[in-house]
């Protein structure tokens, strides 16, 4: 098909071409404009329902990671070889109650959360009176901890190496048949059979051929070994009665959880919560950011003598720190409330949602 | 073509399909993004099953030994069949040598578990024998020791627990009768 021009055939441009009207014009402007309007708010809200997604997903995720990290230590909690932590004995010069980062005579225990310089003597607090850290720069700042938030602690032994001989008598050394780089000078480790244990530090290691031997020397200080204190405390040699496998030598593990303020801030610059771990005598280090906040409840079979191994009462923190020890703690219940971190809603909100979980504790 | 080009006016077809690529990109992240969440969500089921299944072979594992003889000397003469003695001074534990789990080394439960990709199994060590000395009236009481360990696995996670058992002969009540430890060992 041939094609015209409307101007061939030398008229005047003005003349053939008309032009728009005004009427056509404003018609076309206006149309133009509502569907740019159009397409630009399903723009902005596909983006911003897509922000709220993500940072629901941010949430939930959020949330899952930290009940992982709570529900495992609380199941291990309360793990000393094959003795119970009722038959630990304290190898160090410092009574129990001042070694809250090896204290394990208890296996569950929790705190609430206090304002700065309030006294908790059982934790390893920075600005709190009477709190002793194996390393005070590695204690918990309780400056930085949310205030109305819990914090767990969950004592157990590490998975243990066997002994390569058997320890008769306590002038005996201890020799673990493993050669890597398990122990360490200044470890705390964990001596046990079935139905005996004992808590000493490492003061010098000497590996080869299989076998490392960890020697005791004694000191002066919290820390450091007490001279004269016996291994053997039920008279029961280690990996005698038991067998070659009956006794293993583990480090201890005390996990303490809380929410303290992050290192990042949100989209929006301000301040968001995390949640801390603090393993035995190492620094506390962040685990989970969007974490707000993380109440306990525990549940204590107050008739322990009657042979039934459930929970009688579900008690918070203050609760439980009123009872006497030894307590029968069966359950734990943690709630977890996470964030999106960032601002995400349409009304320039932070997503918050509270998660909760309850587990059995495997060795009370 | 040239010619075709200069003769076409207007900037609908591109507009449109600058727009449609836009909104492709966006989906596809949005689309990416479900699929991750939906694979870590998949990944976190399958290692809480392997490790359901592993808890539960602990308990099977816990409950057959009641069941058999008071004496485990027969049972774990052969030394084989994930029934095994204790290893000596130096010795690997059983459940941490290799090709424990795979070959006939280890038991497999024989509870059905649907939804688990393969049945769990455990290894059972007889760490010892203790005669507890006589309390009061009572007579002495023969205490066998038990190391069980158990390993579920999963699509692409696994988990081992381990307990220590204990077991009255002749079904004596005893402070070392019945699960004395229990732990998680991890993948």
């Amino acid at each position: 098909m041939k094609y015209q021009r409307p101007n061939a055939g030398g008229l005047a441009p003005a003349k053939s071409n008309r032009g728009a009207s005004l009427f056509e014009l404003l018609l076309a402007v206006a149309l133009g404009a509502a569907m740019t309007t159009a397409i630009v708010q399903l723009f902005v809200v596909n983006g911003r329902s897509q922000a709220t997604l993500a940072g629901q997903a941010r949430m939930q995720e959020s949330a899952r990671m930290a009940l992982d990290f709570l529900v495992r230590s609380a199941r291990g909690a309360g793990y000393f070889g094959c003795a119970a932590n009722g038959q630990i004995a304290n190898g160090l010069n410092a009574g129990w109650e001042q070694l809250a980062e090896l204290d394990a005579t208890v296996a569950v225990e929790g705190f609430a959360s206090v304002a700065e310089g309030g006294a908790q003597p059982r934790l390893p607090l920075r600005k709190a009176a009477g709190a002793t850290a194996f390393k005070s720069h590695n204690r918990i700042d309780a400056s930085r901890l949310r205030p109305g938030s819990d914090l767990a602690v969950f004592r157990r032994a590490d998975v243990g190496s066997a002994l390569a001989t058997a320890m008769n008598r306590d002038t005996e050394p201890i020799i673990v048949a493993d050669d890597d780089d398990r122990f360490d000078r200044d470890d705390f480790v964990l001596l046990s059979t079935c139905g005996q244990a004992a808590l000493f530090r490492v003061s010098a290691t000497a590996r080869g051929s299989g076998q490392t031997t960890l020697a005791r020397a004694t000191g002066s200080g919290p820390f450091a070994n007490r001279a004269g204190a016996p291994l053997l405390t039920a008279g029961t040699p280690y990996g005698a009665v038991d067998g070659p496998q009956g006794a293993a030598a583990a480090q201890l593990l005390t996990e303490f959880y809380f929410v303290a303020s992050s290192r990042i801030s949100n989209n929006r610059g301000d301040p968001i919560w995390a949640l801390w771990r603090k393993t035995s005598t190492a620094p506390p280090a962040e685990l989970v950011q969007g974490i707000d906040e993380l109440t306990l409840l525990f549940g204590v079979d107050t008739t322990a003598a009657d042979g039934v191994d459930a929970p009688t009462r579900y008690l918070d923190v203050n609760e439980l720190a009123a009872m006497p020890t030894p307590r029968a703690v069966r359950m734990v219940r943690f709630a977890v409330t996470a964030s999106s971190v960032d601002v995400v809603t349409a009304d320039e909100q932070v997503l918050r949602q509270t998660f909760s979980r309850t587990v059995a504790l495997r060795n009370s | 073509m040239k010619q075709l080009m200069k003769k076409q006016r207007g900037i609908v077809l591109f507009v449109s399909l600058a727009l449609l690529m836009a909104i492709a990109v966006g989906g596809i992240a949005a689309a990416q993004v479900a699929t991750l969440e939906l694979h870590m969500v998949r990944n976190h089921r399958d290692a809480a099953m392997a490790f359901q299944a592993a808890d539960a072979a602990l308990g099977e594992a816990e409950a057959w030994l009641e069941t058999t003889a008071d004496d485990p000397s027969p049972l774990f003469a052969a030394n084989s069949g994930g029934l095994f003695l204790a290893p000596g001074y130096g010795e690997e534990p059983r459940w941490r040598r290799t090709g424990a789990w795979t070959s006939g080394d280890s038991r497999s439960v024989v509870t059905a578990l649907p939804s688990v990709v393969q049945p769990p199994r455990y290894i059972v060590e007889w760490l010892s024998t203790r005669v507890e000395p006589a309390v009061g009236g009572a007579p002495p009481v023969t205490v066998d020791l038990f190391r069980i360990t158990a390993r579920g696995t999963g699509v692409s996670a696994s988990a081992t627990l381990q307990s220590t058992y204990g077991r009255a002969r002749g079904g004596a009540a005893h402070g070392m009768a019945g699960r004395l430890s229990w732990t998680d060992l991890g993948a």
